[in-house]
């Protein structure tokens, strides 16, 4: 072998991918909301060429993987990037090809040989992009190829009949009404529990007595499941929006966005205090005792030194808990805040898996995009703030 | 009052929970002397530092600087006129060098053009070209290289007194060798009031005119590297002095320009050895010709070091240009008398 090691992780995705177009469904037909659909193998869903280029590109993508070429990573780049691109197209053709226009109600599923192809290039992609250290900047613009291709397709109709685009259709104004309150309770719940944590990391900071309680406290909160939070909530809500006439103004009782927003709060305050105060204690003592004896003011210390050393893992505890806002969100529609979960619960409740969908993928995307916004500047952050630099030789 | 005095400390105390790391210390530190503080870890060496610039607050006593007692001062205005260079340097990772060194330039509101000549001169100062370190970030530096911004940044106010806690404590000995001779030569340039703290016995030599040995919050002597060495004041500071090794410290602190004989260049090579004790020389079978050179700049203990090696009772001595000057014996260095 020479001391040559071949990539594992390739050959399995790929792999995997030939195995999944090969044995199960790519896409499946229902002829309307109710009927149960008919599943299409890759090669019934687009024909047989379309099999046989995928076939090749994929097992030549495979084979890559054991040659010596210094190019052969970038190929597979090429290769998985445009099996991306593909995808989107193969929905548009099938739908000109097995839908004729008089079934107007007639829906694409995405079967589970999609499903599992797309989630194995995403894989594969991001193995590539270890492996070739690539910059954050190629990575987005190798990943506009297949968002272009899909905006592409779906502007010029070929996605209509995609069954999540039909449920779209048919609720629209919901679904934005719902994105907004979503974004809405996270973007609240979010803001308000920065502010309530430095209130709090400033106190616990001032004293151990304060530490001492604050810790446990939402230690404890944090280990109520959050159905019980949310119900928990409504009786004494409602006890003291039902005395104020200011709170029913403000549209406050047990049910609704007010429970919601006091759980998302206090699941949100244990990481972000976590964090803050834990940044914030661990700035070296050499550097903040340098910073004193250089004469700066205890808020020129603050300001200037402690808090910007400290950033990169507050910013962590903020995408933490943005994350983790986004998803349980979702689980406040019980209580009657509204947001993307509504679609979940009522999808749930008639066994409707394209409206689950519906609310489930925006969800994640809303998660994704919180996620890169916060890596992002989390990397701005942290160029210089290596703490170790001095002692390096 | 003394015009002369800098730093006084007066009957200074400082209790934790009612004991006491400092015990009534009374010290006076003139302008332009270099004072190092040492005694082992514990001894409240750094405590006494800290004091100065009131980042530990003293519980007894009166400490002045030219006369005025700190806390008279706002505590911020008095540390931005004291430099502070600390051991594990504290720069500011986040900050590039440019930046850690206008620090207290900027606390102190200079037009930026100042601070920015400022920060040019003081890289000038310590060995450190402008272009290539003033954007690099503290994690680029070498360990070396970080502890010099520390002692530029620590500069840059222009402060009559620069206080320094055990800055070289961390560096390896060829590393602290270079800064030890480093800070000598600035030292030479800017005559600070310089509070330097360290437990390496053979650092405060080598560095201090005055230095005074402290011992669980007392001060146990204080006085002259030469006179310490002569007369150490106990068992203690003498085992600090490294016992019967103190031949050799002492012999470190004279330099070779001092004790050889001078002799024009010419007549070096055929040297005439009616000088030196020629008996002696004779008797050894040892070369009577120098073999080897040291320079006027190296100490006695150096050039005992090199007639060890050599084999030979007799040393060229060259100046900064390898030209002979003149010539050092091993008789010379035997009878040699501190005279600091």
């Amino acid at each position: 072998m020479l001391g040559i090691r071949f990539d594992k992780v390739m050959p399995v995705l790929t792999g995997a991918s030939l195995l999944s177009i090969w044995t199960l469904d790519f896409v499946n037909l229902q002829p309307n909301r109710i009927l149960p659909g008919v599943g299409y193998s890759l090669q019934d869903a687009v024909g047989w060429w379309s099999m046989i280029i995928v076939t090749t590109l994929l097992i030549s993508a495979f084979l890559l993987s054991f040659s010596r070429l210094s190019l052969r990573r970038w190929l597979q780049l090429f290769i998985v990037t445009l099996l991306l691109v593909l995808m989107p197209i193969s929905l548009s053709s099938f739908a000109q090809n097995h839908i004729p226009e008089t079934l107007t109600h007639a829906r694409t599923g995405l079967g589970s040989a999609f499903w599992l192809v797309f989630f194995l290039l995403v894989l594969m992609l991001i193995e590539l992009q270890q492996k070739l250290e690539l910059s954050r900047s190629i990575y987005c613009f190798i990943f506009s190829f297949p968002l272009i291709s899909t905006v592409f397709i779906y502007l010029m109709g070929g996605l209509d009949t995609l069954a999540i685009l039909r449920e779209y259709g048919a609720r629209s104004d919901q679904f934005h009404q719902a994105v907004h309150i979503h974004i809405a309770l996270v973007g609240g719940a979010v803001i308000t529990s920065i502010l309530l944590a430095a209130c709090l990391v400033a106190m616990m900071r001032k004293s151990t007595t304060a530490q001492k309680i604050i810790f446990p406290l939402l230690n404890f909160i944090q280990t109520i499941p959050s159905l019980a939070l949310f119900g928990l909530l409504i009786a004494p809500l409602g006890y003291i929006a039902s005395k104020s006439e200011w709170l029913q103004a403000m549209n406050v009782s047990g049910i609704g966005w007010a429970p919601a927003m006091i759980a998302l709060i206090a699941y949100s305050l244990l990481p972000m205090v976590r964090n803050t105060f834990v940044a914030l204690e661990e700035v070296s003592e050499s550097v903040i005792e340098a910073a004193k004896g250089m004469g700066m003011s205890p808020a020129q210390v603050f300001i200037q030194v402690r808090l910007p050393l400290a950033m990169p893992v507050i910013l962590e505890g903020i995408r933490i808990t943005t994350i983790q806002a986004i998803g349980l969100t979702a689980v406040a529609a019980l209580i009657g805040a509204g947001g993307l979960g509504n679609f979940i619960f009522q999808g749930l409740g008639q066994a409707a898996m394209d409206m689950v969908l519906l609310g489930a993928l925006p969800i994640l995307l809303l998660a994704i995009i919180a996620d890169l916004f916060f890596s992002s500047v989390m990397t701005f952050f942290n160029q210089h703030t290596k703490q170790s630099g001095a002692t390096k030789s | 009052m003394n015009l002369n005095t800098m730093i006084e400390l007066q009957n200074i105390s400082k209790y934790y929970d009612q004991v006491s790391a400092v015990d009534s210390i009374d010290l006076k530190i003139n302008k332009g002397e270099f004072c190092v503080l040492v005694g082992t870890s514990g001894c409240g060496k750094s405590t006494t530092l800290r004091m100065i610039n009131r980042l530990i607050p003293h519980s007894a006593g009166k400490i002045l600087i030219e006369d005025q007692e700190i806390n008279s001062f706002n505590e911020q205005t008095l540390r931005r006129r004291i430099g502070y260079a600390i051991q594990n340097t504290g720069l500011f990772p986040h900050w590039s060098v440019e930046k850690n060194i206008g620090t207290v330039p900027r606390l102190l509101k200079w037009p930026e053009k100042r601070i920015q000549e400022r920060v040019i001169e003081l890289l000038e100062l310590l060995n450190l070209p402008y272009a290539e370190f003033a954007h690099k970030y503290p994690s680029e530096l070498s360990g070396g290289q970080a502890q010099r911004v520390g002692v530029a940044r620590a500069l840059a106010g222009d402060p009559d007194i620069l206080l320094m806690d055990e800055p070289f404590g961390a560096l390896d000995p060829i590393t602290r060798e270079s800064l030890q001779n480093e800070l000598l030569r600035i030292q030479q340039q800017i005559h600070k009031t310089i509070v330097f703290v360290t437990h390496d016995m053979d650092e405060a030599l080598k560095l201090a005119n005055h230095i005074v040995v402290m011992d669980q919050g007392k001060i146990i002597q204080q006085a002259s590297p030469y006179e310490l060495l002569l007369n150490p004041a106990s068992d203690f500071v003498s085992q600090l002095l490294g016992g019967e090794d103190r031949g050799l410290k002492q012999a470190g602190l004279m330099r070779v320009g001092e004790y050889m004989v001078v002799a024009s260049s010419t007549h070096i090579n055929d040297l005439d050895i009616k000088n030196l004790d020629i008996k002696n020389v004779e008797t050894n079978k040892l070369a009577t010709k120098p073999l080897a050179s040291v320079s006027t700049h190296d100490s006695l203990r150096f050039a005992l070091s090199v007639m060890l090696w050599h084999q030979c009772e007799l040393l060229t001595v060259v100046d900064d240009q390898q030209q002979p000057v003149g010539y050092i014996s091993l008789q010379q260095i035997m009878q040699a008398k501190p005279h600091g």
